[in-house]
């Protein structure tokens, strides 16, 4: 996986790469670290109760995009895990999602990466709970599974 | 892309204001409905949409989620960035299409788009109407 983590780093205004779990704990980073593992782990978890919040809706999603006005960032869903890619607003969107594509159709082959993600599996709806959240996602939260 | 989201305000929009908004969203090229919530998630107009309270909901959830990552960036490299962006939009994407969470004062509009429409180019129709509503 550190392997594939490089091809990000050689694109243009990427800052690098890394994999979560679905329970946001992190699995493989670009070296050196894009970010504080501290951080990763934050946007592990909050992009996994997205995804979370997106299937209980019944609109399933497989990629996440983040627009900040000085960041960006790429969540492309792994199944048992959520490659993210972190770059500057200037970066080529589209090159950067073909090699999520490459990336995450390579892992998606090999064995020993399965394996890998496989041993560390975690339900991502377990991310959300009520003292992980404030009182308006806690309310949207509900609303979401009341329709569900 | 940048400045779709940071102007103007929609505290004070009114829920006849926001249907006639949701209206001209969900008529952009692209888009199939538009929904306007405000940020505690309540519906203040919509358009095409089959279920308004439930994507006022997730659009909430996804904006507040999306907003609570930069708040604990550190200050090293790339942290920085985080620690000083906004949110500006979030595009999800799977194999029923795509969808735009977009925040603009303290309004979130969610946007479905048409089967086969790509976010990157409703984005630029998206802020021509917001412009001439807010």
């Amino acid at each position: 996986m550190e392997r594939e983590l490089t091809q990000f780093s050689n694109l243009s205004r990427v800052g690098g790469s890394f994999v979560c779990d679905n329970a946001g704990e992190v699995v493989v980073s670009s070296t050196p670290a894009v970010l504080a593992t501290v951080t990763m782990t934050t946007i592990g978890r909050e992009v996994g109760r997205m995804f979370s919040a997106l299937e209980t809706a019944g609109a399933p999603m497989t990629r996440i995009e983040l627009a900040y006005n000085t960041w960006r960032l790429f969540a492309q869903d792994i199944g048992e895990g959520v490659l993210f890619v972190v770059s500057e607003p200037g970066s080529d969107p589209s090159l950067v999602r073909m090699t999520v594509d490459v990336v995450a159709a390579t892992w998606a082959r090999d064995g020993s990466v399965q394996k890998r993600l496989m041993a560390r599996k975690a339900v991502r709806r377990e991310l959300v709970t009520r003292a992980t959240l404030d009182p308006v996602s806690l309310q949207s939260w509900r609303t979401i599974d009341s329709h569900a | 892309m940048g400045g779709i989201l940071e102007a103007g305000t929609m505290a004070d929009l009114t829920e006849g204001l926001a249907r006639r908004l949701a209206v001209a969203l969900a008529q952009t090229p692209g888009v199939a409905s538009a929904l306007i919530a405000s940020r505690e998630g309540d519906v203040l107009g919509a358009a095409g949409s089959a279920s308004p309270a439930q994507q006022a909901a997730l659009a909430t959830f996804i904006a507040y989620r999306a907003e609570a990552l930069p708040m604990d960036g550190d200050l090293r490299g790339l942290g920085r960035l985080l620690t000083e962006g906004h949110l500006e939009h979030v595009t999800v994407s799977g194999p029923r299409g795509q969808a735009l969470v977009v925040r603009r004062g303290n309004c979130y509009l969610y946007l479905v788009l048409k089967p086969g429409v790509n976010a990157d180019t409703v984005l630029p129709s998206i802020r021509q109407v917001l412009r001439k509503y807010v």
